[in-house]
């Protein structure tokens, strides 16, 4: 029996050292980071390429995929991964040791970190479309200077989506600034009781980010002013009297004056839209990725859309916007050892950004991100995109700073009254802290 | 009534684990007698250490490393990652929801499972369709149970429609929307799920109550509540302590259920200590997922050691 439980424990004890050693080993494939794109010689053909993609693709997108494999004798397995948990399911995949040949993802300097891209992903910065890219480069799947993404997609724009007629009713002219934001909200409830001023949708959990901080502090961001900041220790994101905390200020003191829906905490993205297209909600704080989603709301009458919801850029006190590449249409090569496949996915990267771009942009009748192709015609609700982000507008300042993936549940607790501006600021100050240590390492 | 193993039967000419006399001597049976228990265990041994023992200590290990997706390597940092969980707050408010949503749980499950028991203990045809019916939901997935239970809890969904039906006035309360009823929701579905398993486990015990003794009670001037209070509910004690034991612990990780009605919602209301596992491994952080799930183990040994010997200590043996 005694010797039973001493081999017994022998095994395990063997076992638990086993994994503790290889747990803590340095990965011994050191050749696969800083891996840089293979362009030499032709590009395979007949290979079969997993594409993890994001289910809010546009139909332009899905028709680019479908293009590329024509041309180039290669098939793509598209891999669905839904809106709604986007960063959470692909991070948690990706933990597990799963690799797509190609990955769809966020262009943000904070996502690429997380997904260990200086290791992980193969370099693209001496590809063709990086010169086109210009500025956006520098700012989308970028770390340490080195490109690790296309951005084919159109630019994520912060802003608010209004309801025409409702304005009409109410006399107003859509806002500008968070006081005309809360004037607004006062009129709206005097003038037209049945439609509510601000649809929130908590339920789906990122989007409260949007009002509560992205727009407010996008004019504080001119030339990365407020992120450098927090990056450099020269602010905090809990200082009581910083912009942080005041845009966070601003979003309570709206929800407290009963600007938002009574179902705010569940209410879903979808519904936000589906409200301001038919009338319900006067506004919503969302971006242009979901032009797509009102599109379809509106069975693809682009004419019914523009004609019923407009968009216009609001931050603190001036009109300005605040941007951040699109998850949808941003994408990388992760390193798997597979070279065919690596080179058919470099191949894939070409071709979207090249040959076939010009359709693409065509079809999707976005602003184009890559210099050299013209602007197509716009419907009316991307025209008015358009125009707010010409009229200014700064990187969203959350894109390069990490831990700020914790912030959609926390300004999920803002809208509920479940913690006080100030505490989320401190947690969100914590949660950066933690997430650049993490980074640094 | 206990019946051991070990009572020699007065029938039986040899006692029960001895071998049978025969010729071969006695010092060669030993150890053929002595491994084949073991033999026939090591199945189940093996499975219980490769699923359970050996993730349970990477699991411990790892709770107390530096180990995110930003980088490959893995540090030793002891407390750190339960300091960090504690200043965010995310530590005590998991414990106090999971603790919440455990006892809740338990207590609806016992109550509503020990009522059907008492209703459906009878074999007949109508008891046997209805214990059928509420076994169901057993049988289903939770996550398809969230999802149904959170369409129906919907501000503007059936629920509320009957209740604006028969309420006068318009009724749009957001049972999801608030804290303390979505947290009492997820909870009750949790319970509605596995009520029938209860309640089954209590019919079992209900019917091993021998009928003299109850029939005995009746004689001696006893009404219902007072044959149910002091003759049933003694002698379902060891039916207790298994439903109680099982449906506090097995709330414990409850995470499908919760996940799919409010994904952890409303702000972290409902955020389970294995929702905030999912939030935090989401998030590239595993160092302090495998903490939270080291606090949840924690949490189960701490709970239904005590618990059980307590509830064992009150087993009447009839």
């Amino acid at each position: 029996m005694n010797g039973y439980r001493r081999r017994h424990g022998l095994l395990v004890g063997a076992l638990v050292i086993g994994l503790t050693a290889s747990a803590c080993a340095n990965g011994d494939d050191s050749a696969q980071s800083g891996k840089v794109a293979d362009t030499s010689g032709k590009a395979p053909t007949g290979v079969t390429l997993t594409l993890w993609h994001n289910t809010a693709d546009p139909t332009a997108l899905l028709d680019l995929y479908k293009a590329y494999e024509r041309k180039s004798g290669n098939t793509i397995d598209l891999v669905d991964i839904p809106a709604d948990s986007f960063p959470s399911t692909v991070q948690t995949k990706w933990a597990t040791g799963a690799r797509p040949d190609i990955l769809e993802w966020h262009g943000n300097q904070v996502d690429v970190l997380s997904l260990n891209a200086a290791k992980n992903m193969i370099d693209l910065s001496a590809l063709p479309f990086v010169k086109k890219e210009g500025t956006l480069a520098d700012v989308s799947g970028n770390v340490g200077g080195k490109v690790y993404a296309a951005t084919v997609g159109s630019l994520s724009v912060d802003g608010i989506f209004y309801n025409k007629q409702v304005f009409t009713e109410a006399g107003l002219q859509p806002p500008q600034t968070y006081a005309e934001l809360a004037a607004d909200c006062k009129t709206l409830k005097a003038k037209t009781p049945g439609v509510t001023p601000i649809f929130e949708a908590g339920g789906s959990q990122w989007p409260p980010q949007i009002l509560s901080a992205f727009d407010y502090l996008a004019e504080s961001n001119t030339d990365q002013a407020y992120n450098r900041s927090i990056l450099d220790g020269t602010a905090q994101l809990n200082d009581p009297n910083g912009p942080f905390v005041a845009g966070l200020k601003a979003y309570d003191s709206l929800r407290k004056a009963g600007c938002f829906n009574s179902d705010a905490n569940t209410a879903k993205w979808e519904d936000s839209f589906k409200a301001v297209l038919s009338g319900k909600a006067a506004m919503v704080a969302n971006n242009s990725d979901s032009i797509g989603l009102l599109n379809s709301d509106a069975d693809n009458d682009t004419a019914k859309v523009d004609a019923a919801v407009g968009f216009v850029g609001l931050s603190a006190t001036k009109p300005v916007t605040n941007y951040a590449p699109s998850p949808l249409g941003t994408y990388y090569v992760p390193s798997t050892g597979d070279s065919k496949k690596e080179r058919a996915a470099v191949d894939f990267i070409d071709y979207i950004t090249g040959a076939g771009y010009a359709d693409y942009i065509k079809e999707a009748k976005i602003i184009p991100t890559l210099s050299g192709t013209a602007t197509p015609q716009l419907q009316g609700l991307l025209q008015d995109v358009k125009s707010a982000y010409d009229k200014g507008a700064t990187l969203s300042f959350n894109s390069p700073l990490p831990g700020f993936s914790s912030f959609g549940a926390e300004a999920q607790k803002l809208l509920a009254g479940q913690e006080t501006p100030q505490q989320v600021a401190d947690k969100m100050q914590t949660y950066y802290t933690q997430a650049a240590a993490a980074a640094k390492q | 009534m206990t019946s051991s193993l070990h009572d020699a039967s007065p029938t039986a000419a040899v006692p029960v684990g001895q071998p049978a006399p025969d010729d071969r001597p006695l010092a060669a049976n030993r150890p053929r007698r002595r491994l084949h228990p073991y033999a026939f265990a090591l199945p189940s041994i093996a499975l219980v250490l490769v699923f359970f023992v050996l993730p349970f200590l990477a699991n411990a290990f790892f709770a107390f490393v530096q180990w995110t997706g930003y980088s490959d390597t893995i540090t030793w940092t002891g407390l750190t990652n339960f300091k960090l969980l504690n200043q965010l707050g995310i530590l005590k408010h998991a414990i106090t929801v999971t603790a919440v949503y455990a006892i809740t749980a338990m207590a609806v499950q016992n109550t509503v499972g020990l009522a059907l028991a008492t209703a459906l203990q009878r074999s007949n045809r109508v008891n046997s369709l209805f214990r059928s019916l509420f076994f169901i939901p057993v049988l289903i997935s939770p996550l398809a149970a969230g999802y149904i239970w959170a369409a129906v809890l919907n501000a503007h969904g059936p629920l509320n429609a009957f209740l604006s039906a028969v309420l006068p006035g318009e009724f749009h309360y957001a049972w999801l929307g608030h804290d303390t009823t979505a947290l009492l929701a997820v909870a009750s579905i949790d319970a509605w799920k596995l009520s029938g398993l209860i309640t089954l486990v209590y019919i079992a015990g209900l019917n091993r109550i021998p009928e003299q003794l109850l029939q005995a009670a009746t004689l001696d001037g006893a009404g219902a509540v007072r044959r149910f209070w002091s003759v049933k509910l003694p002698l379902l004690a060891p039916a207790v302590t298994f439903n109680v034991v099982v449906s506090l612990v097995g709330a414990f990780s409850a995470l499908d259920v919760v996940f799919s009605t409010t994904a952890g919602g409303p702000g972290d209301a409902t955020t389970l200590l294995n929702v905030a596992v999912y939030t935090q491994y989401g998030q590239s952080f595993f160092g302090t997922a495998s903490a939270l799930g080291f606090v949840v183990t924690l949490m189960v040994i701490v709970t239904a050691v005590p618990l059980m010997s307590w509830l064992r200590r009150r087993e009447v043996p009839m």
